[in-house]
């Protein structure tokens, strides 16, 4: 590979952390050019994605590509080893492009608590997190970075948040850090039995070397611990509070790019490590994503708050992606990385969306929302209303595919309970129902009704930049799903193939 | 060719929706778009025969559906004409009716829309486009039946409406899953093949799939949310609730007929929910005062006759009569709009004698009740007469379905037949002859009106003829049919039926009649069946026991559970962050600058702490 393929994915990962730095050592005097130097740094960020994209051979992507290998810590046996395949790069670039988005709204709307420099920096230093997260090929290093995140989130939530911001924020990394403390272990027990912490390594053994009741306890530590951030039932309660307490572009990323780091690492870690455990615990996954898809719904439609109802929304949309990867069939588990996507841009949009509608009405109660969005602020209106039908899985739209997707692994579950996954999947299909139920609940309450006579700004142009891009990918995703599968399924089929068919990975 | 059906009316739509505050230039961007698959169906008439009939896409594995396949049979063509038809009319009748719409923008775009789902329904070759344009389908008529939101029942029927037919689609989309697995291709044509030559895999597959068509066709159980649909415009009405997306399940079970033939078990379920279908809703249109009511219930009864010809086996008289439908029920309720717009309410007591002020409407309307009800040589008569001549083939045992039930069919639709005479007549008794205020100071609809169900009188006046000419239409239904084998069906009246069924027109003529104008009728206070009847015999009390109560009840439970199990665990697990918090309130009391390098410092606390931890 060329020089500038190396350079990359640090380029991708140190920008954002160098951005950080640079405000902390700056002091205030930056303060007023903070959110502007952000936007610089995402974008550049984006761009730099988006050549990773660009020089993505797509032919091979269930090859790690970008590769870098630096010996860290050689006495640990510690290495920085980053990589990208068609299972991470859509994340990755989801990554960017809400990272930059959240800035430009930023632009427009400063931080309500004031703090610009910090707000950008905690920000920034999410990013690499985020990103480092998804790049990352060492079992040591996903750990570290997967709890990178946890920090700035807190601060977001517990400083420029609302309401009860301090427990929200509190049970929040409480319950991640104990759940990241368990899949340590997990990862801890992994080393001690196989001597390595190279996830490429790992997968090319495929459980080799893993006893099935060791690969068993590695997946439910490992598991729960990803499950937490997922979120999974009944690992979901930190959720709502901090959505509704958190701002909204710390709402947007937790939806758009912290709930996938959960399910992400079951596909990139869980899987292909450790496929006898996985077929062990895959029927009660899928048990209890199903549960998460209906509980999820009904307590949507029994909340008075939007923030909280499209926090449990979500609940119920990861579920979907949770059952895909409990079918372990390529199917499945392709429908789940779709529904990732799908759901980051959609609930993304959505959070934007209700975080706009509460700058002009101060409020999030479903009962004191003025009605008739729809005439006072047509644009507005017609983007809600977009993200809402999006988000309840119209086909034709981004939402449908992960779903779809997902019924169809659980119909054909690559486990012996065949019988129980068809319930499953009957059950899955009734929470669509449900899921349509409560948005056009939303609807008919904030969209619909008699309009409020006081006027309502529409649409503004910072808005309309930073959800545009949301809602075209949605569109194009949801009439060229095709985009993406074919990026996601051979990287799946690696996943979830055994060794013996895996050929040299460090290409 | 095929795409562009699909593609000039989506691209309008978006179009409208994006560029919606010029008027004029919506409507025009609306008409056009809906002409130009009319003009490119014309086109593929011109081209027959068509060299290539199954216009295929790169699909090489269930994973890529890129792009989505398109099938194009005659089959596809002569309904893809009736609603490329039918849809240009009513988006230039819409220009008139809506003229005070504030929102025609969307509205004209939702329709156009609306018509682009529907098409990419008819020239669907895989099951994703099929599935995609059926639910977007379900979405706009969502849009539409919602179109005036100020108003209650509007909200409430659009939702009733997106949720029934959702319903149905849980089964929709479950069997397309079942297929798709099964066969393990994406394609009508190999599924329809594969699931022909496995019995069991037909039943389970048809029986899911009709599930969705019950809902999409608004047939029973899953009709309720028809009748109050009426609540969107009047072209939405003739658009989606008469002449296309109800269509779309007859569609769809005759595109997918060799599946279907090959269960009998499917049949028959189908046999009997048309027989429920055709005579139910026909008692219920008769309940009702509100002239547009009556047309929805109308249009249940209509619909199940065209699934009593599927159930009988006949594809062709079927599509037949799905044609003949679409064009008289499409000019009733235009016409029932015209008719509203003059006098202003939906009631038929408050209407009478509006022949004489709107005689353009009067007569265009007699037209379409006389098709309805089957009157020679109208285009209904034909079609009635070719679902009845099947039904009677089956009762002699001639089909897949037992003879009994196809007896049954045959005698339910008879009955329906005198049921339609008498509904037909009772409307356009109350609303054209007698006398009222509105008949007396009114006037003619405006041009942009009536020109329309002019229009659409010339092809129920002279499309019947068709079945005259011995095969004339099953043989271009068939031009290029992906499956044959289905022998061509003879879609002539037979002396019989048309007698049987005359004799039925003239009982119901006769008892509407004199419960409408004999003396005691008029001012009674209808008895006791007939109030069960008008209020669609208490499907809709079944469904809030049925579904929309257990479904609220789980809603509090689940939130119930969530606010006093789930979080006071959190809580009890709060206690631990107080301790937390002993070693936060430190950071709380400096700057902003020294959050940020804590943030820092946690980070680095990990490593050491790991470092450390996996050291020794």
């Amino acid at each position: 590979m060329s020089g500038w393929c190396g350079a990359a994915l640090p380029i991708l990962l140190l920008l954002p952390l160098g951005g950080a730095l640079l405000l902390l050592v700056a002091g205030r005097r930056v303060e007023r050019v903070a959110v502007r130097f952000g936007v610089a740094v995402q974008s550049i960020g984006l761009v730099t994605a988006l050549v990773l994209l660009a020089g993505f051979d797509t032919d091979r992507s269930d090859v790690m590509q970008f590769r870098v290998d630096y010996r860290w810590v050689p006495q640990l046996d510690l290495s920085v080893s980053l990589g990208v395949d068609g299972i991470s790069l859509p994340l990755v670039v989801l990554t960017s492009l809400l990272g930059l988005l959240t800035m430009v709204y930023t632009l427009r709307y400063p931080p309500a608590a004031g703090h610009p420099r910090a707000f950008v920096g905690l920000l920034l230093l999410l990013q690499t997190g985020m990103l480092g997260t998804f790049v990352a090929l060492d079992l040591i290093l996903f750990f570290l970075l997967f709890e990178v995140v946890l920090a700035p989130m807190w601060f977001l939530i517990a400083y420029w948040g609302q309401g009860e911001r301090r427990t929200a924020a509190n049970v929040f990394i409480l319950y991640t850090v104990l759940g990241s403390v368990v899949m340590l272990m997990g990862f801890l027990y992994v080393w001690s039995v196989t001597g390595t912490t190279d996830m490429v390594i790992l997968a090319q053994l495929h459980g080799a070397g893993l006893s099935s009741s060791a690969q068993l306890l590695a997946v439910i530590l490992i598991g729960v611990g990803l499950a937490v951030k997922a979120p999974m039932w009944p690992l979901h309660s930190w959720l709502p509070d901090a959505h509704t307490a958190a701002p909204t572009v710390g709402s947007v990323l937790l939806a758009g790019v912290l709930l996938k780091m959960g399910t992400y690492g079951m596909v990139r870690i869980a899987l292909p490590t450790l496929p006898d455990g996985a077929i062990t615990v895959a029927p009660y996954l899928g048990a209890l994503a199903v549960i998460g898809i209906l509980y999820g719904a009904w307590a949507s439609y029994a909340q008075t708050d939007l923030k909280r109802l499209i926090a449990f929304s979500s609940v119920g949309h990861m579920g979907f992606v949770l059952l895909g990867i409990a079918s372990l069939d390529s199917v499945g588990v392709n429908g789940a990385l779709f529904g990732n996507i799908a759901h980051g841009l959609i609930t993304g949009l959505l959070f934007f969306v209700v975080g706009g509608i509460k700058e002009r009405t101060q409020t999030t109660d479903l009962a004191q929302l003025p009605r008739g969005l729809y005439q006072r602020a047509p644009r507005l209106g017609f983007v809600f209303g977009f993200a809402c039908i999006a988000s309840l899985g119209l086909p034709g739209l981004a939402g449908f595919w992960g779903e779809f997707l997902a019924l169809v692994g659980a119909y054909s579950p690559t486990v012996s309970d065949r019988y129980l996954f068809r319930a499953l999947m009957v059950l899955a299909a009734f929470g669509m129902v449900l899921t349509a139920a409560y948005f056009l609940r939303v609807l008919r309450r904030v969209g619909q009704g008699e309009p409020d006579p006081l006027p309502m700004r529409d649409l503004t142009e910072t808005e309309a930049a930073s959800w545009m891009p949301l809602a075209g990918l949605i569109l194009v995703l949801g009439l060229l799903p095709g985009l993406l599968l074919n990026l996601t399924n051979p990287a799946v089929e690696r996943v979830l193939s055994d060794s013996a068919n895996t050929v040299d990975v460090r290409s | 060719m095929a795409l562009l059906l699909v593609a000039s009316p989506f691209l309008a739509g978006c179009l409208g929706l994006v560029f919606g505050r010029w008027r004029g230039a919506a409507a025009a961007v609306a008409v056009a778009g809906t002409a130009i698959p009319l003009l490119a169906v014309c086109w593929l008439w011109a081209q027959q025969p068509w060299a290539e009939p199954v216009v295929s896409s790169g699909l090489s594995g269930e994973l890529q559906p890129l792009p989505f396949a398109t099938l194009v049979d005659g089959l596809a063509v002569v309904v893809a004409t009736m609603v490329a038809f039918v849809a240009l009319l009513v988006q230039i009748y819409s220009v008139t009716y809506m003229r005070a719409e504030p929102r025609y923008a969307s509205y004209s775009a939702f329709v156009s829309l609306f018509t682009a789902a529907m098409l990419a329904v008819v020239v669907a070759g895989d099951l994703l486009l099929l599935v995609v344009g059926w639910e977007v389908m379900g979405l706009c008529s969502y849009l539409l039946i919602g179109q005036h939101w100020e108003r209650a029942d509007a909200r409430g029927a659009a939702v009733k409406a997106f949720l029934v037919t959702k319903l149905g689609d849980v089964g929709f989309i479950i069997g397309i899953v079942v297929l798709l697995v099964t066969t393990g291709s994406l394609l009508v044509v190999d599924v329809v093949d594969a699931a022909a030559n496995d019995a069991t895999l037909a039943t389970v597959a048809s029986l899911l799939l009709l599930v969705g068509v019950l809902g999409k066709s608004a047939q029973f159980p899953l009709h309720a949310w028809l009748p109050d649909a009426m609540a969107g415009p009047s072209p939405v009405s003739a658009l989606i609730h008469a002449a296309t997306m109800v269509a779309a399940g007859v569609y769809v079970i005759a595109r997918m007929y060799p599946m279907f033939l090959a269960s009998q078990a499917v049949l028959s379920v189908l046999a009997v929910l048309a027989c429920i279908g055709m005579l139910g809703a026909a008692l219920a249109a008769y309940a009702q005062d509100d002239i547009k009511r009556v047309l929805a219930w109308s249009t249940i009864s209509q619909l199940a006759y065209m699934f009593a010809a599927l159930a009988v086996g006949s594809r062709d008289a079927a599509v037949f009569h799905m044609l003949s439908h679409a064009f008289f029920k499409a000019l009733l309720f235009l016409g029932a709009g015209a008719v509203i717009v003059v006098v202003g309410t939906n009631i038929m007591n408050n209407m009478g004698g509006l022949r004489r002020t709107m005689p353009v409407t009067f007569v265009t309307m007699s037209i379409g009740l006389l098709a309805l009800v089957g009157i020679a040589p109208l285009a209904g008569f034909f079609s009635k007469e070719s679902v009845l001549v099947a039904a009677e083939h089956a009762a002699q045992g001639d089909a897949q379905i037992s003879a009994a039930l196809g007896l049954l069919v045959f005698v339910v639709a008879i009955a329906t037949v005198g049921v339609t005479a008498a509904y037909a007549l009772r409307l356009w008794l109350k609303t054209f002859l007698g006398s009222s205020s509105a008949g007396q100071v009114g006037r003619e609809a405006p041009a942009g009106l009536w020109w329309p169900l002019v229009v659409l009188a010339v092809p129920i006046l002279g499309f019947g003829f068709v079945a005259l000419v011995e095969d004339w239409l099953p043989t271009w239904m068939q031009a290029n049919a992906v499956s044959p084998g289905d022998p061509l069906t003879d879609l002539s009246p037979s002396l019989f039926t048309v007698v049987v069924s005359m004799a039925a027109v003239g009982c119901g003529l006769a008892v509407a009649w004199f419960a409408v104008l004999g003396p005691s009728a008029e001012s009674a206070r209808p008895r006791r069946p007939w109030r069960v009847a008008a209020g669609g015999f208490g499907v809709d009390h079944l469904y809030r026991v049925v579904a929309e109560q257990p479904f609220r009840t789980a809603a509090r439970t689940v939130s119930f559970v969530d606010d006093r199990v789930v979080i006071p665990t959190v809580n009890g697990l709060g206690r631990l962050t107080q301790l937390l918090g002993l070693a936060t309130q430190e950071l709380q009391r400096g700057n902003v600058q020294r959050y940020l390098s804590a943030a820092m410092s946690l980070v680095v606390v990990a490593v050491v702490f790991l470092l450390v931890s996996v050291s020794t």
